[in-house]
């Protein structure tokens, strides 16, 4: 079961790379868009060869999301925006051998929330560093985070934050692109949705015992768990099987740091004193 | 030190300020140093290319306008490591060493640490962590440097912090 997510979302980040190489190299969501006239003269082996064709070429508009039901390209879920049989049977006449291959619904076009992925690494994640991730897909599976939509199955943009900025991007993400967008909390996930029920809640009173002590077990799990997991170079070992944030993992990279020797910069001046510079 | 100031240092150099030479050097002695040794894996070496670059800028230090200094400055540095790496012969047959693994994923040991677990990363996604993390450039910054689509950029970043997780999580 658990190769059989990890392939699922290995597939899920190749779709989302591929598409976002094309979107980056070309400015314009145009690029995505493969021309339905000339899919129709095309013919494939296969579900795993459209797939190809799809990763090579760009994804038409009608794609919410693929992924495998069983972690192989053989057997592939298309999940089709607003379809009402028409596409999934010009797919289907597309294939020579159409075993393997099922259907479902999404709300979103894959291409939609690519393009909703750009702009807000443009806008927003490379002027913060609390921003940690950004990703079109699933939530992270280790986060304990499904799908999204009806199904549990459907793609959103997913983007983790530190918890000092979640309530104010969680707020603003929603007032702009509403449920397209899901926010993480440090890893933790979180849903507008959720947020929203709590706010409305008036037996709020009655949860705050229960979150403390929710609090607490999750503050001694990262002080007993989580910390010792970190290594950095000025000696420290990793000894012991914990999970790590990628909060910490980002510390840990940045706490890696090498500073060189006194000697470089006397070297540096020796060097420009002898070529008189 | 922010691009603003390091723009002002920058042109102080160019007139020949070495107090501006130094600050410069001081502030990005350690993330330089630091990217091109993910580059390289060699202090001694990684020394060699850090003096190199200082001596490049105080010889010729860029001339305005200069828009992002820091990017422009790692950029240098991780060109100069760059060619280092493909010079080496046990490289020379590689396509691209941006494919170079200086640690594959099943050799690591159960005492690997951040060094060993950065250096099971393809050295694309190695510098580009590094330059994000180390260098505190923007992704778009990084793009630039690498001469790589952002997509790409974001992509590989997330990839490679994943990668790491996962390491440090399971030693």
């Amino acid at each position: 079961m658990k190769k059989l997510i990890a392939f699922i979302i290995a597939l899920t980040c190749i779709l989302s790379f591929s598409i976002t190489v094309l979107a980056t190299d070309s400015n314009s969501n145009s690029e995505f868009i493969v021309e339905e006239s000339s899919l129709n003269d095309i013919t494939f082996e296969n579900i795993a060869a459209l797939y190809e064709y799809w990763e090579i070429n760009g994804y038409p508009d009608y794609v919410g999301f693929v992924y495998s039901t069983d972690g192989s390209t053989k057997n592939l879920t298309v999940l089709l925006v607003g379809d009402d049989g028409t596409v999934e049977n010009q797919i289907r006449s597309m294939l020579i051998n159409d075993s393997g291959l099922s259907f479902g619904n999404a709300k979103y076009s894959y291409n939609e929330l690519m393009a909703i992925s750009s702009e807000i690494s443009s806008e927003y994640l490379e002027n913060n560093k609390l921003f940690y991730g950004l990703s079109v897909g699933w939530g992270g599976v280790g986060d304990g985070a499904p799908g999204f939509g009806d199904s549990g199955r459907e793609a959103r943009v997913v983007v983790e934050v530190d918890s000092s900025i979640f309530a104010e991007y969680t707020k603003l993400f929603k007032e702009l692109y509403g449920d397209k967008v899901v926010v993480f909390q440090s890893g933790a996930f979180v849903d507008e949705s959720d947020i929203a029920e709590a706010k409305n809640t008036s037996l709020l009173w009655l949860l705050i015992p229960v979150v403390l002590l929710v609090g607490v077990g999750i503050i001694f799990a990262i002080r007993t768990k989580l910390v010792p997991a970190l290594q950095t170079a000025t000696g420290s070992v990793v000894a012991k099987t914990a999970p790590v944030s990628r909060k910490q993992t980002v510390e840990a990279v940045k706490n890696s740091e090498v500073t060189p020797r006194a000697e470089v910069f006397d070297s540096i001046l020796s060097k420009i004193e002898k070529e008189d510079i | 030190m922010d691009n603003e100031s390091l723009r002002n240092k920058l042109l102080a150099l160019q007139s020949g300020d070495k107090t501006a030479f130094e600050d410069i050097y001081n502030h990005l002695k350690t993330p330089m140093y630091t990217i091109i040794l993910r580059i390289t894996h060699d202090r001694s070496i990684s020394e060699d290319i850090l003096q190199e670059v200082f001596f490049k800028l105080y010889k010729s230090p860029p001339k305005p306008p200069i828009r992002k200094p820091r990017a422009y400055l790692f950029q240098m540095a991780r060109n100069l490591a760059i060619d280092h790496v493909r010079k080496l012969p046990q490289y020379a047959n590689w396509d691209s060493v941006e494919n170079i693994v200086y640690l594959p994923l099943d050799d690591f040991s159960t005492k690997m640490d951040i060094d060993d677990a950065l250096k099971t990363l393809p050295l694309l996604e190695c510098q580009i962590v590094s330059l994000r993390i180390n260098g505190g450039l923007k992704f778009r910054e990084i793009s630039d440097v690498m001469n790589i689509p952002l997509g790409t950029v974001l992509w590989r970043y997330q990839k490679g912090i994943k990668q790491l997780r996962s390491i440090l999580s399971e030693v």
